[in-house]
């Protein structure tokens, strides 16, 4: 199984070895499955947490399909020795720290305070027009 | 535009006198500059 070329799930700038059938994403969120490998814990939740877009590299090595509509839902779950799959004697399994995180779909709050961060920022620019104006 | 002089007046960016300018430029009458004097 460790010379099969599997396929890669990359959040941010880091990447990850995906297990079988370990994205089971949906139009409002979901779960990625890949393999913890040698990053730490924090350092994935960290890249997890920067929300960035979500993309997984295929077996070409390029990528499938990119996602950038979902956040983080601060959750990570650490499986240690899953099975992930059946050594060439086809008895010995093959385990590994397998790591989960789930995504969703931004709340309506946080689409909110982005906008009003927004209007807040137009509002200052606006403002310092009209001053200048007045000024003339 | 009333509102935005209002904001900025409130919040200390625009003077009196600017705000005056406000009603020879026809951004409001003068009525509305009273009103946002006496916001304050």
């Amino acid at each position: 199984m460790s010379n099969i070329r599997i396929e890669r799930i990359k959040f941010g700038a880091q990447e990850f070895d995906l297990i079988a059938a370990g994205v089971n994403l949906g139009e409002s969120g979901g779960t990625i499955a890949f393999l913890k490998g040698s990053a730490s814990f924090e350092s994935i939740e960290a890249a997890l947490k920067e929300n960035g877009s979500i993309v997984q590299i295929g077996l070409s090595g390029e990528p499938d399909w990119t996602r950038s509509d979902l956040v983080y839902a601060g959750k990570l779950a650490k499986q240690s020795d899953q099975v992930i799959g059946t050594a060439e004697d086809g008895i010995t399994s093959i385990t590994a720290d397998v790591m989960t995180a789930t995504f969703r779909t931004p709340d309506l709050t946080e689409t909110v305070k982005a906008q009003a961060a927004e209007i807040e920022s137009l509002k200052e620019t606006v403002g310092v027009l009209l001053l200048q104006s007045l000024e003339a | 535009m009333y509102n935005m002089l209002l904001w900025l007046y409130e919040s200390g960016k625009l003077t009196a006198e600017l705000l005056a300018n406000a009603v020879i430029k026809d951004y409001i009458t003068d009525t509305q500059k009273q009103e946002i004097l006496a916001s304050k």
